[in-house]
């Protein structure tokens, strides 16, 4: 808990009465007591969260995992208990291996770029000399309200084979027409256009939030030493952004692994294309409830796609704090 | 601090306004029939139509999105009453629903003036709303039916004859199979004439050759069932799947990979004559009219090869738990009458499974169904003669009415059960593979990659999941 | 460009820039960006107001037409637009301000205050962020079932407002935005926990709470599935469920009434930020005052 406090300031030492209220800074890591009060009121803020949380988030889920377990038929009143089956049938299973692959590389041509460019706008967008901020900040912010539905119904049609206006353009400078929907590697990069072009003004507004909090005496001591422009954002910036970013990998990943809305839409149905060539895992899911009506499986592939985010994101938030770097200086 | 508590009151004046929200309730009339439908099955003119002379009924159809919405919806309604009036479910999931829907459906045998209307309509449409225990479960709405509409324009270039029954007559034969593959020499034909090689916009003979499989596959007495177990491999699945993948890699290529059922070229594919001909069922005319006025008097109908074929078509069914059920009968009885279903197809050439009105050996003067406000007018000579009569000026005045006839009484019954859709998806996306070259097919051939092996495994794993 | 100036010359708020006002390359930068993000809702005005086979030519029209008002009108004919609107505007803040104020809650005694079992409960809040949404929705259906919240409003707000993104993204807030150093004071100076929430952790996470709720309304407002399945007449529809009315054509996409739904529903929202767009350019800049 304590790496994660922002500045790490020394805590002072202080004298305190019993059952007043304290923080967690008095007693940073090492064995805590702690205060009736304070434990009191914390159940209490926490306390809406969790009942609502349990009941409507948790239990529907647990309820999923357990189904993992049968074979369960919503038309059919039988349910038989089927063990591991329905794990067993996971792990062969070509397409869920090619679902799992797909997911990767859509978030990774969703991720990637996008988190460089949303840096980059936030850059150019926190000089308070910048003109227009309103307009710009909410023409960044326009993608997001679009719906989902109707955005890949248009972004379906641009990246149309035939008379998409991508492949238009890509003719007018001599390349020749590219079958995106059809594709593997391109029909990943079309779902993830939708999904950078959809973010990317809402994250470069997170990171502008965050930039704008850094002190500016970190600048200043920065510019004493003769750092230039990109020292500056390499040592200053970054390393305090360093909790923002990795927040946002991982509710990146986490949200990247669970795409839905988009391939949903390109294809117009569960499928993923011909040959499943940009079936993602949520959308693999989804068909096994919504088409094949196989509730237990459905459950099984879910409780896969949790332990793959599970792990992908535990590799993320360290390799994250290793490049942002501790703050140096 | 003064903002806080502005915004403390807006927090508490937006909670309160939600909950009153939750709590306000519908003024509706009398009574409100719910249908679960989709696309432009059940059509507003005409439920204005009824509304109008049945005061106290009011129409509440709400489309989905797609039938798999439906379906998945009824799925976690079935037991419940707030489950809708009347589904709607397509043919791809009739056996699906013949299967789990026996005790699922009201009995429509039991409701006033079934008896008399089952007559009059195709009775494998028909049979596919009869459940598996022979409940009455679902009332037909309108048949796809196949026919093949071509552009003229194209065909001349080409140096191919264009008037419909020449265009016909290439691709007869004396059964499927030959009449399919005169279909593709055709194809090839049109690919290798001197003016489709010129006129750069051409992408392909047909939109798609992964059509042809669900064409083929629909024309024959077996599909994926044996009465009601799954026969994966049998001879007619086989001949179909032959007869697609033959398309799909004939050379020069015939399939211009359009798809025609959600891509988003083939609407200006079709203004743009990217593709000479389609496999049209009788709805998708309507589609070709609205998407591409511009095309008018460039096509023509002719039957397609083979003994006619189906896409698509759905029926109306009333769930158990359904709150409003008489009402709901008396609505879908009168709106699947003969007599609407003509008007439907006047309007939008959704072709009636209500076969009174072409099939020549039933009696149609004079049909006439339901009672009160509900009884349809008596059919008349002229419009028990409308549809095999009917010419289509858009389509250069094309029989599209007898065309769309002949294809639909010359199909049968076909055993089918819960998996259908699944098995359909599994062989299609094979040939899909074939096509794109990602898989090969060679009858006979032991490889578990081979396209027919992989689709049967496939099947198999599907078989198994139930 | 550092050694133009330094810091005791140049102005406290900018430095090292060439420059009087930001460079053209960092406005056309945003130029592009601002176009691309436009471009796709204009297009969907395009196909809105053109003909169908008008969108077919090659290459296709990129002008507005004049079918709009048609298109209007069919929209308004299939879909209650007035109700909808209301109905998704009227949900959506309610959950977003529920959402924000729960989660400011619990990720302000996240960070700040110590309890037993802390610790596990922010894994566990966290873990759940990666279970995926679509494996609830049959079981809290039946629980919406059991509770009789079919076609209610209330089956849409309660399971939305809780969300564990929120938790944590407040967590991630509070402690990066509120100094150990004035909690401490302020328990000096005898203010309880109640009080310090109100009073300092409150107006400090203003902005971002503002932006969570954005998140939070931009969700509900694009929420398909779960409205679809819970919503069974036309007065409670919301705007994603209206627009499927839209789906006329069963197989393939009748793009004209659909775009012009799909802009009619963007339109409102696009007017909204109007207005809310200073509050916002106000709360992400804030922080930018801090020293």
């Amino acid at each position: 808990m304590t790496s994660l406090t922002a500045g790490g300031t020394a805590p002072k030492s202080h004298r305190r009465k019993p059952n007043r209220v304290q923080f967690k800074s008095d007693h940073p890591g090492g064995k805590v007591k702690y205060n009736k009060a304070e434990s009191r009121w914390a159940y209490l803020f926490i306390s809406p969260f969790y009942l609502v949380f349990l009941i409507f988030g948790l239990a529907p889920i647990l309820f999923s995992v357990v189904v993992a377990f049968f074979n369960w038929n919503p038309m059919d009143n039988s349910h038989p208990y089927v063990g591991m089956q329905n794990f067993h049938d996971l792990v062969a299973d070509p397409i869920f291996w090619l679902s799992v692959r797909n997911t990767f590389s859509i978030w990774f041509f969703a991720t990637i770029p996008q988190m460089f460019m949303a840096m980059g706008i936030a850059s150019i967008l926190r000089s308070p000399k910048l003109r227009g901020r309103v307009f710009w900040q909410s023409m960044l912010l326009l993608p997001n309200i679009t719906s989902a539905i109707a955005i890949a119904v248009v972004f379906g049609q641009m990246f149309g084979r035939d008379f998409g206006i991508i492949n238009i353009l890509l003719s007018h400078i001599g390349r020749g027409p590219i079958d995106w929907i059809e594709g593997s590697v391109t029909s990943h990069i079309a779902i993830a256009s939708m999904i950078t072009w959809r973010w990317v003004g809402y994250n470069s507004l997170i990171f502008l939030a965050a930039m704008n909090a850094i002190s500016r005496d970190l600048y200043e001591s920065a510019d004493l030493d003769g750092a230039n422009k990109f020292q500056q954002f390499r040592f200053v910036t970054l390393p305090q952004l360093k909790n923002t970013i990795t927040f946002m990998v991982i509710v990146g990943t986490i949200g990247g692994l669970q795409v839905f809305a988009e391939p949903a839409t390109l294809g117009g149905n569960y499928d993923g294309g011909d040959s499943q060539q940009f079936s993602t895992l949520t959308l693999y899911l989804f068909k096994q409830v919504a088409v094949n009506g196989t509730y237990g499986y459905a459950a099984a592939i879910g409780i896969g796609i949790t332990v793959l985010v599970v792990i992908i994101s535990g590799i993320n938030f360290f390799i994250t704090r290793r490049i942002a770097g501790d703050g140096s200086k | 601090m003064r903002n806080r508590k502005v915004q403390t009151r807006l927090a508490v004046a937006a909670l309160a306004i939600g909950l009153a929200m939750s709590t306000l309730t519908p003024a509706y009339a009398t009574q409100t029939i719910t249908i679960w439908t989709y696309g432009d099955v059940i059509d507003t003119d005409l439920v204005h139509t009824y509304e109008a002379s049945h005061p106290g009924i009011r129409i509440n159809a709400i489309n989905q999105g797609s039938p798999a919405a439906v379906k998945q919806k009824f799925q976690l309604y079935k037991t419940s009453k707030s489950v809708a009036d009347v589904i709607v479910y397509e043919t791809d999931d009739s056996g699906y629903f013949r299967h789990y829907g026996g005790s699922l459906f009201k009995n429509l045998k039991n409701y006033p003036g079934e008896a008399s209307l089952s007559q009059y309509y195709l009775p494998w449409r028909w049979n596919q709303g009869v459940a598996e225990n022979g409940n009455v479960i679902g009332l037909p709405t309108d048949v796809g039916g196949m026919a093949v509409a071509y552009r003229t324009d194209l065909f001349k270039a080409a140096k191919l004859p264009t008037a419909p029954a020449a265009v016909a007559a290439q691709w007869s034969g004396t059964n499927n199979v030959v009449a399919w593959s005169n279909f593709v020499k055709v194809g090839k034909k049109f690919m290798s004439a001197p003016a489709t090689k010129n006129n750069k916009k051409i992408k392909g003979f047909i939109d798609s050759s992964g059509t042809i499989f669900k064409a083929a596959l629909n024309q024959g007495t077996k599909k994926f069932y044996s009465g009601s177990q799954a026969d994966l491999t049998n001879s007619q699945l086989k001949t179909a799947f032959t007869i697609a993948t033959n398309a799909a890699t004939a050379t020069p290529t015939i399939g211009a990979r359009i798809n025609p059922y959600g891509g988003s070229d083939w609407t200006p594919g079709l203004s743009n004559g990217a593709f000479a001909v389609t496999l049209a069922p009788a709805w998708q005319l309507d589609y070709i009219i609205h998407r591409a006025p511009a095309s008018r008097g460039k096509w023509n109908i002719t039957s397609a090869p083979g003994n006619g074929g189906n896409v698509g078509g759905s029926q109306l069914a009333i769930p158990s738990f359904a709150q409003h059920a008489s009402q709901a009968w008396d609505f879908i009885s009168w709106y699947e009458s003969p007599y609407e279903q003509l008007q439907m197809f006047k309007k939008r050439r959704l072709f009636p499974t209500a076969s009174v009105l072409y099939d020549k050996s039933k009696t149609c003067v004079g049909v006439s169904t339901g009672s009160g406000a509900s009884r349809t007018p008596a059919l008349s000579a002229s419009d028990c003669g409308y549809i095999l009569k009917f010419k289509d000026p858009f389509f250069n005045n094309a029989a599209v009415g007898s065309i769309y006839a002949k294809s639909a009484l010359s199909l049968y019954s076909i055993p089918s059960g819960p998996l259908e859709r699944a098995f359909t998806d599994a062989y299609q996306n094979q040939i899909a593979r074939v096509e794109a070259k990602k898989a090969k097919f060679t009858p006979g051939s032991h490889d578990s990659k081979d396209a027919w092996n992989k689709a049967v495994s496939d099947s198999m794993v599907i078989l198994r999941r139930g | 460009m550092s050694s133009v100036t330094s810091s005791s010359i140049a102005p406290k708020r900018r430095r090292g820039r060439y420059f009087r006002g930001l460079s053209p390359f960092s406005y056309c930068v945003l130029l592009f960006i601002a176009f691309l993000s436009f471009f796709p809702f204009y297009w969907m005005f395009v196909v809105a107001s053109n003909g169908q086979d008008v969108i077919a030519k090659v290459p296709p029209a990129i002008v507005p037409g004049h079918n709009f008002m048609t298109e209007f009108h069919a929209v308004l004919d299939v879909v209650p637009f007035g109700r909808t609107m209301f109905n998704t505007l009227a949900i959506a803040l309610v959950i977003a301000f529920a959402q924000v104020f729960l989660s400011a809650l619990a990720g302000f005694a996240f960070a700040k205050l110590r309890f037993p079992g802390q610790k596990f409960l922010v894994v566990f809040v966290v873990g759940t962020m990666m279970l995926p949404s679509q494996l609830g929705l049959v079981p809290l259906f039946m629980l919406m079932n059991k509770l009789n919240w079919i076609n209610d409003f209330k089956a849409l707000i309660v399971p939305a407002i809780v969300t564990a993104f929120g938790v944590f993204w407040m967590r991630q807030v509070v402690d990066a935005q509120i100094p150990n150093e004035l909690l401490e004071a302020a328990r000096i100076d005898g203010a309880g926990i109640m009080r310090i929430f109100r009073s300092i952790v409150v107006p400090v996470i203003l902005p971002s709470a503002f932006v969570l709720g954005l998140f939070s309304f931009l969700a509900t407002w694009n929420d398909y599935l779960w409205p679809l399945l819970i919503l069974n007449s036309p007065d409670h529809y919301t705007v994603q469920v209206a627009l499927t009315q839209l789906n006329t054509q069963a197989y393939g996409v009748d793009y004209n009434i659909v775009m012009a739904g799909s802009f009619m529903a963007t339109a409102p929202l696009v007017l909204l930020f109007v207005f809310v767009g200073r509050r916002l350019v106000a709360g992400v800049m804030d922080g930018a005052v801090k020293g």
